[in-house]
């Protein structure tokens, strides 16, 4: 099959990127020579493994807001923290701590009290952090932050949140990206899926904006695959979102590699210490 | 909070060490019993010991089973830790076919995986399953030509040396890319 003849790295041409647009928080690009499957594992790792920082635990010393600790906890959590540094950070889980500290996390403090007659919202502007390198996304000068609460007069909102490391299969709120695009065979020569129409499959199904990269159906050409990539959030830029993905994807297959090697010894040396040497001069 | 957990855990298994050390007395008394019966002949003395040893160990194999999930969840993690893969029982003697269980992956891994242990010609099948949505781990099916001088782990080994490879070259050819600034650019 086609599929499984596309060449590798050490073949030319190998897998190709080609950048399309990159904006503030956007990329687009375009993935070719490479399988649906690869393509498919790094919009995984973007979406969900890619490391940033988030609220993950709050202490409430004065809540008199109509909102529950609970509710105003989320709400937290959900605030996207500038996380161009988390790599740096350790998992708590992982640090030698015994609670938390500032290698594995980030302090931040909110104390509000509204005074006046009007209503007064608390929004991310108004959370103090302990690190610099750690703080709420603001788009830009004018962002006015995102709504956490309104407090009457009298009302009356302190707290204390531990900022953490993790990854977005834990908890959506670690996710990096927005939204991630990817469309692939923009004109269906897989037969991957059957487009259902009442009178004209061509008028009911317009063409993707991807169907430039590619031929209109004719014969068995090389794989295409137009990854159109990303919203962020802001928490990390898009094009750091795809280099530490794809580092990521690496770590994980040496660390698969590594355990394979070790754990195999023993497997290896007792069927075929005599009879085949091979293995243990190329492979280990 | 976590401590707390802690403080459980640890209290778990000081029950267990005095399950475990009452099974022990017991087992004590039944060798005891044995000894007494079968003292006149010393041949059978011994086999009766070592039958008393055999229960022993099934005794207290049954014992770890019965001891609570919560004992075989404490070691199931410990055992993810040391082996991020294991080769499942059930597999050729020479090893061309052979099942691998990898921990704490998923589709992320398991499809790209198996396309690339596909591409190499010596290998008859490959396949990967999750049996179970949550237990975070996977199956790689691997069956090789047996005429060839491949077996599973080496065509498992080159397939992750492949995708190492492509992602490398992936987030090369992206920084070049990148730098190149041929591309539409609005901040």
């Amino acid at each position: 099959m086609d599929l499984y003849n596309v060449p590798l790295v050490g073949d030319s041409p190998g897998i190709d990127v080609r950048i399309r647009k990159l904006t503030k928080n956007y990329v687009d690009f375009v993935l070719s020579n490479i399988d649906l499957s690869v393509a498919n594992s790094l919009r995984r790792v973007m979406i969900a493994e890619v490391p940033t920082m988030a609220i993950d635990m709050v202490e409430f010393y004065q809540n008199s807001s109509v909102l529950a600790d609970e509710f105003i906890a989320h709400r937290l959590g959900m605030i996207p923290l500038t996380s161009e540094k988390a790599k740096d950070f350790k998992y708590t889980r992982d640090c030698s701590c015994t609670q938390n500290c500032h290698l594995c996390s980030v302090e931040m403090t909110l104390h509000v009290k509204c005074t006046e007659d009007q209503t007064l919202s608390v929004t991310s502007k108004d959370l103090i952090s302990s690190n610099p390198d750690v703080v709420p996304v603001l788009e830009d000068g004018q962002d006015k932050g995102i709504l956490i609460a309104k407090l009457n007069k009298g009302q009356e909102l302190k707290l204390f949140c531990v900022v953490k490391k993790g990854i977005a299969k834990e908890h959506a709120k670690w996710s990096p990206c927005a939204a991630v695009e990817f469309d692939y065979d923009p004109y269906n020569k897989l037969r991957h899926t059957n487009y259902w129409y009442e009178k004209d499959k061509q008028k009911e199904w317009p063409l993707s904006k991807n169907a430039v990269e590619e031929t209109p159906e004719d014969s068995s050409q090389p794989y295409d695959y137009n990854a159109t990539v990303k919203h962020t959030v802001g928490s990390l830029s898009p094009e750091t979102i795809v280099t530490q993905a794809t580092k990521i994807l690496q770590d994980k297959l040496e660390e698969v590699q590594i355990s394979l090697e070790n754990d195999s010894k023993p497997a290896m040396n007792n069927s075929f210490e005599e009879e085949n040497e091979y293995f243990k001069e190329s492979y280990f | 909070m976590d401590q707390d957990q802690m403080s459980v855990d640890s209290d778990r298994e000081q029950n267990y060490e005095q399950e475990e050390d009452t099974m022990r007395v017991e087992k004590e008394h039944e060798g005891d019993e044995a000894d007494q019966v079968n003292d006149t002949n010393t041949n059978t003395n011994t086999d009766t010991d070592n039958v008393a040893n055999n229960a022993d160990a099934n005794v207290s194999d049954l014992n770890l089973e019965d001891s609570g999930v919560d004992q075989s969840n404490a070691e199931e993690s410990i055992d993810s830790q040391l082996h991020k893969i294991k080769i499942l029982p059930g597999a050729s003697s020479d090893l061309k076919s052979c099942t691998f269980q990898i921990r704490e992956e998923d589709h992320t891994l398991g499809n790209s995986l198996r396309y690339m242990v596909l591409r190499n010609p010596n290998v008859d099948f490959c396949g990967y399953s999750i049996p179970h949505p949550s237990e975070h781990l996977f199956n790689l099916r691997i069956q090789t030509d047996t005429n060839s001088n491949i077996n599973a782990v080496n065509a498992l080994n080159t397939a992750l040396n492949d995708l190492i490879n492509v992602s490398k070259h992936a987030l090369e050819t992206f920084q070049d890319e990148l730098e190149s600034k041929d591309y539409i650019i609005e901040y």
